[in-house]
């Protein structure tokens, strides 16, 4: 026994720590039985589940009850219903990556590719997570001043409590208190039940007619562009692969973390459902502009659902904004550490890996301080960003698919042809739905006004 | 009683310590390289479809800004 303890301390400190909990899941899985089966499951889900919860975004939940707000339950709800199988294909080969290589995406596009596709794909994922977060940092800030509470003291506050859970947690209680933190995304769901006047025939109709209010214009193309961006967006691979390779999963527990992703893209849909419909059922028809701010929507929201229903969805944004911020730092450190070779996890303590910690950290700095600019343009923002990310999501995918393709490195966990099938028509739509963007952005009157 | 101590009651992975490391991965990645790719056939069509991909998007992008007020 000491001979065994001995070589577990003989290891790095951040491998040693995922040694012991790999452990624990070698034992589970000696057991037999349906209980032990699940304890296995519960052990080994994690990444799927905070990837796509935390999907759902304060730009999500601000895309969401645009969209709601702006398009009611006409088209929204059965396209989101579409968004799930998408989510799951996308996400699903990360696990497969990240579980066969034990690598990070970002080390495997700058290793198999080189610096200049490594380095494209950093930038990119670097300065669309700053994006990203200042656009969390506001939902944390708007959701609190609901709360009486003052946006300085939100904004330094979700710093320090981000940056504390980082640096001082092993991976397993960050991610824990990060499955804590996201389960109050579900805190939309209940919401649903209080809308006055909603019909859910006419949701079911939803399905059978898919009514676009006002038809095809470029606002409907920015709105679906949008809601696919926060469906699927880039820093989602990055994070859930890193969180896959430092949870120490194998080629063993792919099935778990395929179970943990399916489930994860589940709640993600029916949370973003919930949103639409609490938004489609008190905001819809109040306005037409994609510029319509979280506030508006609040007022609406009390007006016809009253104050406490208001808080609720307040709550869910300070959550929303909260859990991402969490994520996106993390991917952002998790990137830096393997594009760089540095030590890259988060059970590393933080004075031996305060260069993985830091760029995570810098990014909510610089989030946070500019969140506390008077007067950001919150609406239009939230949906540059998710536009932007929208645009470079094929040049991600398109590393992701490379990668699944590559027999070398994957063996037999090799992209299967439904799987390239599927991803493919993925890419092919994002690129189509790119370019009728573009199309309305040089002729905004092709679709009409 | 640290976790260590409380796995190490229930197994014996003295022997099969070496199997169990390669097996789980638990080796400092860094140290080994990763063989570069070779781009060719498909792969290199892909690489020329996303180099002209980016460059009509960063035109649209900019088009695009340009236009905000």
């Amino acid at each position: 026994m000491e001979d065994y303890k001995n070589k577990l301390n003989e290891l790095p400190v951040d491998i040693k720590l995922r040694a012991v909990d790999r452990l624990k899941i070698h034992l589970m899985r000696q057991k037999y039985g349906y209980f032990s089966r699940l304890c296995l499951l519960m052990a080994l889900i994690g990444p799927g589940i905070l990837v796509m919860l935390a999907d759902n975004d304060a730009g999500g939940v601000m895309t969401y009850a645009q969209t709601g707000s702006i398009f009611g339950i006409g088209f929204f709800i059965p396209f989101m219903i579409i968004m799930l199988p998408v989510a799951y294909i996308v996400q699903e080969m990360t696990v497969r990556l990240g579980a066969v290589t034990h690598r990070g995406h970002a080390e495997m596009i700058w290793k198999r590719y080189g610096k200049f596709w490594g380095a494209f794909s950093l930038i990119d994922l670097v300065i669309a997570n700053v994006l990203t977060l200042i656009t969390e940092f506001i939902g944390i800030t708007l959701g609190m001043e609901v709360f009486g509470v003052s946006p300085v003291f939100s904004s330094v506050t979700a710093i320090v409590v981000i940056s504390s859970i980082q640096l001082f947690l092993r991976y397993f209680s960050w991610e824990w208190i990060s499955l804590s933190i996201a389960a109050f995304n579900l805190v939309f769901i209940p919401l649903v039940f209080f809308v006055p006047h909603l019909h859910w025939g006419a949701v079911a109709r939803s399905f059978v007619s898919w009514h676009i209010p006002g038809g095809i214009n470029s606002l409907f193309i920015y709105v679906v562009l949008a809601n696919v961006g926060t469906t699927i967006a880039p820093w989602m691979l990055f994070f859930q692969q890193s969180s896959v390779v430092d949870k120490g999963l194998t080629v063993k527990d792919i099935r778990d973390g395929q179970i943990d992703t399916f489930l994860g893209s589940l709640f993600m849909v029916i949370v973003a459902i919930a949103i639409i419909l609490v938004t489609a059922g008190t905001v819809f028809g109040f306005t037409h502009t994609p510029n319509l701010d979280i506030q508006t929507i609040l007022s609406a929201i009390s007006a016809k659902m009253g104050p406490l229903a208001m808080r609720f969805f307040a709550l869910g944004l300070v959550e929303a904004g909260l859990i991402a911020a969490i994520a996106i730092s993390a991917s952002t450190s998790w990137a830096m550490g393997e594009a760089f070779g540095w030590p890259k996890s988060i059970n590393i303590p933080p004075l031996q890996g305060w260069k993985f910690y830091l760029p995570g950290i810098i990014s909510l700095l610089i989030a946070g301080g500019i969140v506390l600019i008077p007067n950001a343009p919150l609406g239009f923002l939230n949906l540059t960003v998710q536009v932007v990310a929208t645009i470079f999501m094929p040049a991600a995918m398109m590393f992701l698919l490379l990668l699944l393709n590559d027999k070398e490195i994957m063996g037999d966990h090799i992209n299967k042809p439904w799987q390239n099938i599927s991803a493919f028509a993925i890419v092919g739509f994002l690129i189509i739905m790119n370019g009728i963007y573009g199309i309305t952005v040089v002729f905004p009157h092709i679709f009409g006004k | 009683m640290k976790i260590e101590d409380k796995i190490s009651r229930k197994i014996n992975l003295d022997e099969d310590w070496e199997d169990f490391i390669k097996e789980e991965g638990l080796v400092d990645y860094n140290k080994i390289p990763v063989e570069r790719a070779i781009v060719k056939g498909w792969v290199q069509i892909a690489f020329w479809f996303l180099r002209i991909y980016i460059l009509i998007m960063v035109i649209m992008v900019i088009i695009g800004f340009s236009r905000i007020h």
